[in-house]
């Protein structure tokens, strides 16, 4: 009963994680991207704000899904078969064969945790009197650039988890 | 090559150095080297050989004669003893015209006299980025207005306040090199009032900036002027002679066959002439830092503040605010018109030039700054002087005193610290290029009369005459502050100036931000207007070193909730006793919303807590990232060892 309980906390803190994530980054895409989609203009006022308030609850949710989710999403043999019947197309009957979906999963799993390191990083390495100008507009494009590679790779990641759970339920 | 050819060709060469030396001295009285023979050669006739750069670094002594006005030498032995003209003088050798279009001498400066016309053409001189104006202020009145030729936005012409340009120079000579303005406009039509007949022109005075003497008395100059003895002026302040007499004792009428005791009188020192007539004047094409000071001199009061760091880094004014012979000075802004842009401002000798073929940052030793941890986003909203200039800002606003606002340096002057004008520093404002950056404010306070929108200021004396005994009479006075003016003597003053003309508009009195009228019913009301808002200029110096910078601290010494920066409070001057002692902060000023300003303060309580954290998630997820990557090296390791098996 303990026991049960205990996998039943697990999952439902796993899935309140993996909400607030989707919502932090939400609003983080809304008000990272949205001044300079739809105004133009840096990212400043009270939109900075938001985007300073919500990051470092992602960052935080960033964490948690990391210890989370890892585990789950580490690559077998089957995601190892399913790569060699593609580039060998091996008919052989070899064990196990992955989804394909659930391996471009795990690679977007293991993209966003790779990207969420410089992310986070070239943000908070220059508040710190590290980086003279130069450095704080190469942190400043890093940080620019990895965040598009992150919300590529989390679009596709959480687009995959939503059909999964789709497909689930059916 | 034989001996005798030889010696016949050093014969020809010193026969023509010795015939270009003789012709170099018959051109004019500078004494020049062989450098400036050449180059003389080479460059236009209407060159003066004093404007050719002969690229020797020494410098040239001037052992010249002295010119008066009516270009007869004079000197010591000489009758009558009249004072030297420096346009006469120094246009010897150098283009007066040309320099007297020069940035210190051309406010004012709006049409020229075309030779072949007789036309007057206009000129039209760029203004250039919002300077300190010329204050004239009035305790009876209670008035401080902001005047300038120059068409900065918030300044009035001083024509409109009933001074011409001679009284301009009455008042403002002090400090004015002469030239411009301060030359009569002879085709202009004069008026009564001024005294250019007696007190003549206020010419160009070089020595202002360029003599090295140290017997050279600027305050002696402003002396002068006091006494109206504006063509005196420059030779009783050279030290070359003594000058008594005063033109304000004459009559407006005076002829010098009319005689007086108050007649100037020159009387030169021997002692300081040489033989032939000639003088040796201690000129320096490099200005020495106290000839700018005298004029461009700031006291902070209460705040002790150190020399600019430039100055004590052994640079001089001059290094940065460059001039060629047209002594349009760089004035070393950002986007300042027609400068070549690696000399123009701070980012010109302290940052790398994107654009310039060969390296030109460094100039001078000027150091390149790191900025470590701070946001590049500071540099888009921040001019360089709102970190490194000025007084580092305080809790509340400091007066400051200035040379041409308070007449510092000249004699007799009220030291007090009260005296107006007030003004305020330093005050965070956003300058032309819409940068914050620190600015001195005066807030205007004058009557005026107000037409539609147009404010139009009515003279002083117009409102002394008007007010009668209602307004303070100058004995009443016991300082050149404010006067204590209370609501009840402002309505009486608007009543009766209403009352005696109000074909000219609705007379107003501005002060403190405010401009104040009679209702319908006769009662003082207040209301905002444009031109009772402060008057601001732009600090430059002095410049702190990089260790007392702002931010040097940490984000906190600008976002804390209590910054100075952002929250320090600007004092709202005003006469008005009602109104005294109100304030305003910062973020007002500075064009940001107090209460985004505020909350995004409040937001670097956290600011710890946030590097903290984030650090710590990407830590995780390092660690996790790290953990997985041995793993699947393990399973490597593990498959390569399988494969071994097979073989073995």
């Amino acid at each position: 009963m303990v026991m049960l309980r205990s996998i039943w906390t697990l999952g439902f803190l796993k899935k309140l994680v993996y909400l607030l994530a989707v919502l932090c980054f939400v609003v983080l895409s809304i008000t990272g991207f949205g001044p300079w989609l739809v105004f133009q203009k840096r990212l400043a006022g009270y939109w900075a704000m938001a985007h300073v308030t919500f990051a470092p609850v992602f960052a935080l949710c960033m964490a948690a899904l990391a210890v989370m989710c890892a585990d789950n999403h580490r690559f077998d043999k089957s995601d190892w078969n399913f790569l060699s019947r593609i580039f060998r197309r091996s008919t052989l009957d070899e064990g196990p064969v992955s989804n394909g979906s659930v391996l471009v999963m795990k690679v977007c799993f293991w993209l966003i945790c790779g990207l969420a390191i410089p992310l986070i990083l070239s943000i908070a390495l220059s508040m710190f009197p590290l980086f003279g100008t130069a450095g704080q507009k190469f942190l400043f494009q890093l940080h620019r650039y990895s965040t598009l590679l992150f919300a590529l790779a989390a679009i596709v990641y959480v687009y995959l988890v939503a059909i999964t759970q789709v497909k689930k339920h059916n | 090559m034989d001996f005798h050819k030889l010696t016949l060709h050093l014969f020809k060469l010193a026969f023509l150095g010795f015939f270009a030396a003789t012709l170099m001295c018959l051109s004019g009285p500078c004494y020049a080297n062989d450098n400036d023979v050449q180059n003389a050669d080479e460059s236009p006739e209407f060159t003066r050989i004093g404007d050719i750069k002969s690229g020797n670094m020494g410098g040239e002594v001037h052992i010249i004669n002295l010119y008066d006005h009516q270009d007869f030498i004079t000197w010591p032995g000489g009758e009558p003893q009249n004072p030297f003209s420096l346009r006469i003088t120094c246009g010897k050798c150098h283009d007066y015209e040309t320099i007297s279009r020069g940035w210190h001498f051309n406010a004012g400066f709006e049409s020229v006299l075309d030779p072949e016309s007789g036309q007057k053409v206009p000129v039209k001189i760029d203004p250039g980025r919002v300077s300190e104006p010329w204050i004239y202020w009035d305790c009876q009145t209670a008035t401080q207005i902001p005047l300038s030729y120059r068409p900065w936005p918030g300044t009035y012409r001083p024509e409109q306040l009933g001074v011409s340009k001679w009284w301009f120079t009455r008042i403002f000579g002090r400090h004015l090199p002469g030239g411009g303005v301060s030359v009569r406009d002879e085709t202009a039509d004069l008026d009564p009032k001024d005294r250019w007949a007696v007190s003549g022109d206020l010419e160009i005075n070089c020595l202002t900036c360029h003599s090295a003497s140290p017997s050279y008395n600027q305050s002696e100059f402003a002396n002068q002027i006091a006494k109206q003895n504006f063509r005196w002026a420059a030779t009783a302040a050279s030290g070359l002679a003594t000058v008594t007499g005063s033109v304000k004792a004459l009559p407006g009428l005076w002829l010098p066959t009319d005689g007086s005791k108050d007649v100037p009188n020159v009387v030169y020192h021997k002692s300081r002439f040489l033989p032939e007539q000639k003088t040796f004047i201690d000129i320096q094409k490099k200005i020495s830092n106290k000839r700018c000071l005298y004029c461009h001199s700031t006291k902070n009061i209460g705040a002790h503040t150190d020399e600019d760091v430039h100055l004590s880094a052994g640079l001089s004014c001059v290094d940065c605010h460059r001039n060629g012979l047209d002594h349009v000075i760089t004035r070393g802004y950002e986007g300042e018109p027609n400068q070549p842009g690696h000399v123009a401002s701070c980012k010109g000798c302290h940052l790398p030039a994107e654009s310039s073929p060969v390296p030109v940052s460094g100039r001078l030793g000027a150091p390149e700054p790191a900025h470590p941890g701070i946001p590049t986003v500071h540099f888009d909203k921040l001019t360089c002087t709102a970190c490194h200039s000025g007084p580092w800002p305080g809790k509340t606003t400091i007066r400051a005193k200035t040379s041409r606002a308070h007449a510092l340096g000249t004699q007799n002057v009220n030291i007090s610290d009260e005296t107006l004008p007030h003004i305020f520093s330093p005050v965070f404002i956003p300058d032309q290029t819409g940068k914050i950056g620190p600015h001195k404010i005066i807030w205007p306070s004058f009557w005026a009369h107000l037409k539609g929108r147009q404010v139009v200021p009515i003279a002083p004396q117009i409102v002394k005459e008007a007010a009668g005994n209602i307004l303070y009479h100058k004995l009443e006075l016991e300082s050149a502050t404010w006067p204590k003016l209370t609501d009840q003597m402002v309505t009486q003053v608007l009543g009766i100036l209403a009352s005696e003309n109000s074909r000219q508009g609705r007379p107003v009195y501005i002060c403190g931000g405010k401009l104040y009228c009679l209702d319908d019913s006769g009662k003082l009301t207040e209301q905002e207007h444009p031109a009772a808002g402060p008057y601001a200029w732009p600090i430059a110096h002095d410049v702190r070193p990089a260790a007392q910078s702002l931010g040097v601290r940490g984000c906190a010494d600008c976002h804390a909730t209590d910054a100075p920066f952002f929250f320090g409070a600007v004092e709202v001057d005003s006469p008005l006793a009602s109104q005294q002692g109100r304030v305003k902060i910062m973020a007002d000023f500075e064009g940001i919303d107090a209460v985004y300003t505020k909350a995004f303060a409040f937001a670097f309580v956290f600011r710890p807590w946030l590097k903290l954290i984030t650090i710590a998630c990407s830590a995780v997820v390092a660690a996790v990232l790290l953990l997985y990557a041995l793993k699947a090296l393990a399973c490597l390791t593990k498959v390569f060892a399988r494969q071994d098996n097979k073989f073995d």
